[in-house]
């Protein structure tokens, strides 16, 4: 097997950045002066070199300087230098980057993309973004209050170009950092207030589960997980899956965009693979990112539970139906039985399946939050000839690398900033939204969604205000499978709201070199 | 009853302004809901239709277009139907006259306005393409059972009730039977007795539901070996001058049914246990390759020891019979493992591999067979020797012909278009059922064309005889689709009416080989190794190919747009657990069918009902 390139890449493609557990996502926009000018911005590509130094890195060497650099300034400042304000440069800095561009954003930078053979190379649903188009809201379900419409940023009047994602160790270095980053926009602008999150101690979410559990194991990462996979001879996904210049889980080399060998006469980028001559691949070890701010209700997501554990007691209590609802216990603790062994399992318990063990879901329901998004093995159909292991092996053609943190905002706002990595929007984060959360047949169910991220039902708002008319005032309905008959929590209302997102390229290291270094 | 497919391929004059036309079309709507306008919703009996209008720009390059003469406009009006040909198309040109007429006012030959519906007719039935390969999700159901025995499910759904626990799951049955008379004797009338052949298959073949579709296989290659069997078995006896093999033939074809089928229930049986078993895909693949190629081969093998048992006579001919029988049939099994291995090897798909197993193992049985029964051994192990040298030598020749143009024939980039692909995508998942509309170039020449239509009745015929139970190799995602190739013979017309998302849909058919190759014969398509494999398996790319083909949908109605063919499926199922009580009774030996058909349910199978509903 190929070994991954790290040096090359983007630390978020391997790691959330756990050591530093503050963050900040800026939007930013090149100035609309320059922006005009063909061959992209001077400025900005000074702005962007000037911040290639403390763009994280995912070479396990860098990792590990990391990790001893968060120690010690852990015990520095437990010592005396709370308030000293971080005077260190370059990679002393305890804060490290990550920086994704927009199409838009590419263009605006210098990157040819008024070239066909350029822009062809990217996927089309990158290039039209995530608001462009009527059809791609309507099947992520950002309608009414989630529409583009309403955003913050990332729809057609607030353009995003660059999306500068800081990571600290403490609150105070945010800020400080944060700061002159925001003194230091030469060329840039802000479009909208940095969304601001932070890891909880329990790495919880606003509803009160434990988040960040399960993820892909990525074949060839290195990582423990990856070796221990590796040695129990588990399921594991394709680095193609992604990151551009790997194969992936048909053994192709995901479509790279490439730029013309002209345009980088001093050679930073790789070859491109195959028989193409002339260019240069502009892709590989970069990675597609796709961010959602979703701001969530939290009050009326427990207030439904607590009324329908009054209702229905026969479902147990409110914390009893909210797992229900997610597939997991709020400290983590998957509701699906581990294969075989009838042990207890622990909160991050992520070797399960659901055929084997609780294919009626009578334990995890289907629609399950945790079930639709990663069915596993679920969807085996001995009928139509689909084994378990094959349905494991479809299934893991449409899995994303979740990089999301909780937000929380002066005005009291919550929610999960959304991030995910892919080599293929379309076929993984787009089909996971589309297909299996808002997908209203999933697994033999009819006319439901998501629980917690579905968004066909009336909002809060709405429905107490909507009278006695039917549809409306029951909201949506939750099917609990039992032997005989299934149950159902019925008022379901929206708890989640789309208020910014977009579709990212987060380059590799040469890539931002080379972008930076654009004439 | 069954049901047809109409694909109209009217030719319109090179200066109509294709705008306004499109236009007008799309004013019939897409999607025209099961209760739009005309002409789609007083016409009975219609599943789905749709109008697409293709033009041809020679300009255009993607996907790659041949050089050649451009080609005019052209309509096509697709139709899938409940009955009678005639009798529906008449009952059409009554409700889309009017549609017609706009439609079609200016194409060459078209009777006009103030012609008769019989002209009308006339112009019609002489444009229908129909289908080069047709296949239907759900076949058998007419438009009015679907929408009743849709209706019966979510009744029955209804009446689902957490909180009466009986204390047996038959109980529990038998009070949904009870609840749901009323319903049941309204939706009668609209429920009209399943064909036959659709009962078979739901009834007896729906245990692993491959079966049904190993027994097709399995049957194919065993018919070719029992002709080349009895074909030496001809020349030798011939040559001996020995009696006539009519009871022979007889004996033999009784045998090898019954053989057939027990080889075919071991197949699944074993099928089911391995579905356990966490082997690799490659693995699977292999082990079932190897036991569907090895049961074919000892079924005959059985076959052809009792029926030179009966030509022996005495005990010790029989048992020398049986021995040989036994010799065969190792004989064959090994070579299927190893024809099996080294075609699997080569990245040949199931059907290819089984192909080449069956016409290997056929020559050399039927060799042995003949030899063993003259005293020319030699000559007749020669001939057979010749017999697969000259078939092997053909196939060669054709892969090599095959392969090299494989080889040379350009393949597009990858690539996005996407002021097309949001065009294409505008109407896309306003309701659960979708329309895809694709029109490739054939990669020119005569070879190809061949190519083309030989794959694409080998599909048709699977599509009708194998493929009866919903899923069509693995794609379970499909109502109504076909294959036409258009009357200039330079271009593949694909048009499915499919559930859910677009993205979802094109994954299923990545990994079939008949997709590969029907469309690995159209220029630009990835490239395809051997016919049937990589191809669409180059996922990216062959999903930027089917999108560059796409051409809009102009108008689309479907009866049930909401329905996905699992549903249909269950709704039949639904309605044949419940109907028993109420179906009225069949006199005669259709009665004894019918009285086994509707056996009654064990708690297993209850089980797997309430869960379906
Ligand atoms: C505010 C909205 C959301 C909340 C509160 C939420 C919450 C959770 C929680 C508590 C888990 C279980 C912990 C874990 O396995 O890591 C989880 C898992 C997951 N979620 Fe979400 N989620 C949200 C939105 C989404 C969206 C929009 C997607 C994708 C389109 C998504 C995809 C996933 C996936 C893929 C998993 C892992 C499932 C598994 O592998 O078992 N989530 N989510």
């Amino acid at each position: 097997m190929q070994p991954l390139e790290l040096e090359n890449m983007q630390r978020l493609v391997v790691q959330g950045y756990a050591q530093f557990p503050y963050a900040a996502y800026v939007a930013l926009r090149v100035a609309s002066a320059q922006r005009e000018s063909a061959g992209g911005d001077a400025r900005a590509r000074a702005w962007l070199a000037a911040r290639l130094e403390r763009v994280g890195g995912a070479a396990a060497s860098e990792r590990q300087a990391d990790r001893l650099l968060v120690e010690q300034r852990r015990a520095g400042l437990d010592e005396n230098a709370r308030h000293k304000p971080p005077s260190d440069s370059g990679n002393q800095a305890p804060c490290r980057l990550a920086l994704a561009f927009s199409y838009e954003g590419l263009g605006a930078f210098g990157l040819p993309t008024h070239e066909s053979a350029v822009a062809a190379g990217f996927l089309g649903e990158f290039r039209s973004g995530i608001a462009g188009e009527g059809h791609r809201s309507r099947i992520l379900g950002d309608s009414g209050a989630s529409a583009p419409e309403h955003w913050r940023w990332g729809n057609d009047a607030q353009p995003v170009h660059v999306l500068l994602m800081l990571f600290a160790t403490s609150e105070s270095e945010r800020e400080v950092w944060l700061e002159r980053e925001l003194a230091s926009l030469e060329g840039l602008e802000l479009v909208d207030e940095p969304v601001r999150c932070a890891l909880a101690a329990d790495a919880s979410e606003p509803f009160g589960f434990r988040d960040g559990i399960s993820q892909p194991i990525v074949a060839g990462s290195g990582t423990s997980k990856e070796k221990a996979g590796a040695a129990l001879d588990e399921g594991m996904v394709r680095a193609g899956e992604f990151v551009l210049g790997y194969p992936n889980a048909f053994g192709r080399l995901p479509a790279s965009p490439t730029v013309p060998e002209r345009s980088d006469p001093t050679g930073m980028l790789p070859d491109a693979p195959l028989d193409r001559s002339g260019v240069r691949d502009f892709g590989r070890n970069g990675s597609y990112l796709v961010v959602r701010q979703l701001a969530q209700d939290v009050e009326a997501f427990h207030r439904h539970s607590q009324q329908t554990a009054e209702r229905q007691p026969q479902l147990g209590d409110a914390r009893e139906i909210e797992a229900r609802l997610v597939g997991r216990r709020h400290d983590g603790t998957p509701l699906a039985p581990r294969a075989r062994t009838g042990r207890p399992v622990s909160p991050t318990e992520n070797r399960f399946g659901y055929w084997q063990t609780d294919r009626e879901g009578y334990r995890c329901p289907v629609g399950a939050h945790v079930r639709r998004s990663n069915p596993r093995d679920g969807l085996a159909n001995p009928l139509l000839g689909v084994t378990p292991a094959r349905a494991r092996e479809l299934a893991d053609h449409h899995r994303i690398l979740r990089r999301g943190r909780t937000y929380q905002r002066s005005d009291g706002e919550r929610g999960l900033m959304f991030l995910c990595l892919q080599a293929n929007i379309e076929r993984q984060f787009e089909f996971v939204q589309q297909s299996w959360i808002r997908g209203e047949r999933f697994g033999g169910l009819q006319g439901e969604q998501d629980a917690i991220v579905g968004d066909a039902r009336p909002s809060e708002g709405a429905d107490s205000g909507k009278a006695a008319s039917g549809e409306a005032e029951k909201g949506a309905a939750f099917t609990i499978q039992q032997p005989f008959a299934p149950r159902h929590v019925s008022g379901l209302a929206r708890y989640v709201t789309v208020k910014a997102g977009g579709y990212f390229f987060l380059p590799s290291l040469p890539a931002l070199r080379y972008l930076a270094a654009l004439a | 009853m069954m049901q047809h497919a109409v694909t109209f391929e009217i030719e319109l004059s090179r200066d109509r302004d294709l705008d306004a036309l499109r236009g007008e079309a799309r004013a019939l709507g897409n999607p025209a809901g099961p209760d739009g306008g005309p002409p789609w919703a007083g016409l009975s009996g219609l599943h789905f239709a749709s109008v697409v209008v293709i033009s041809d720009d020679p300009e255009q390059t993607y996907p790659s277009r041949p050089p050649g003469p451009p080609l005019a406009p052209v309509l096509v009006i697709e139709l899938s139907f409940d009955g009678d040909r005639m009798l529906f198309l008449n009952r059409f040109v009554e409700c889309a006259r009017g549609v017609l007429d706009t439609l079609l006012a200016d194409a060459p030959q078209y009777p006009g306005r103030t012609a008769s519906a019989a002209d009308v007719l006339g112009f019609l039935v002489k444009r229908d393409i129909g289908a080069d390969a047709f296949y239907i999700g759900a076949p058998g159901r007419t438009v009015e059972q679907i929408q009743a025995e849709a209706s019966l499910r979510a009744k029955a759904r209804e009446s689902l009730d957490p909180d009466s626990f009986p204390d047996t799951r038959e109980a529990y049955w038998e009070r949904l039977e009870e609840r749901l008379q009323e319903t049941l004797r309204q939706l009668a009338p609209r429920m009209p007795a399943l064909p036959a052949r659709v009962l078979f298959s739901l009834r007896f073949l729906r245990g692993p539901k491959r079966i049904a579709q190993w027994m097709g296989f399995v049957a194919w290659g065993a018919s070719l070996v029992a002709g080349l069997v009895f074909f030496g078995d001809l020349i030798g006896l011939y040559s001996l001058g020995d009696r006539p093999v009519g009871g022979g033939v007889l004996s033999a074809v009784g045998l090898l049914g019954g053989a057939l089928w027990i080889a075919g229930l071991a197949i699944a049986g074993l099928r089911e246990r391995s579905a356990h078993v966490r082997a690799s895909m490659r693995q699977q693949l292999l082990w079932v390759q190897l036991r569907q190629v090895g049961a074919c081969a000892a079924s005959v093998a059985v076959a052809l020891g009792v029926l030179h048992a009966l030509r022996f006579s005495g005990v010790l001919g029989s048992v020398a019979a049986c021995g040989l029988a036994l010799v065969l049939c190792l004989w064959a099994m090994a070579l299927a493992v190893v024809t099996g291995t080294l075609a699997y090897a080569a990245g040949g798909s199931r059907v290819g591999v089984s192909v080449a197993g069956f016409s290997l193992a056929a020559c050399v049985i039927g060799g042995w067979t003949a030899s063993s029964l003259s005293q020319l051994t030699w000559l007749l192990t020669l001939l057979s020797l010749g017999i697969a040298l000259v078939v092997g030598g053909a196939l060669a020749a054709f892969f090599y012909a095959l392969g090299r143009r494989e080889f040379e024939e350009s393949v597009d980039p990858t690539g996005w278009d996407v002021e097309h692909l949001a065009q294409m995508r505008q109407r896309e998942d306003l309701q659960y059922q979708n329309h895809f509309a694709s029109v490739t170039w054939i990669k020119p020449g005569a070879f190809r064309m061949r190519v083309l239509q030989a794959v694409l009745r080998v599909v048709h015929v699977a599509a009708s005889v194998v493929f009866t139970l919903g899923d069509l190799g693995g794609i379970a995602s499909i109502h109504f689709a076909r294959f036409v190739i258009l009357r200039d013979r330079r271009r593949l017309l694909f048009l499915t009416n499919y559930d859910g998302p677009w993205d979802g849909y094109l994954d299923d058919f990545v990994s079939v080989p008949g997709v590969t190759a029907v469309w690995g014969n159209s220029a630009g398509f990835p490239r395809p190794f051997l016919l049937v494999g990589d191809g669409a398996r180059d996922e990216q790319r062959f999903k930027a190919y089917a999108r560059a083909s796409q051409v809009e949908t102009l108008a689309w109605y479907s009866a049930y747009p909401n329905l996905s063919v699992g549903d249909v499926s269950a709704g039949t199922e639904t309605r044949l657990d419940l109907l028993r009580p109420v179906e009225r009774p069949l006199a005669g030996w259709r009665g004894v069918v019918w009285r086994r058909l509707m056996r009654p349910l064990d708690p297993a199978a209850l089980d797997l009902a309430i869960r379906r509903l």
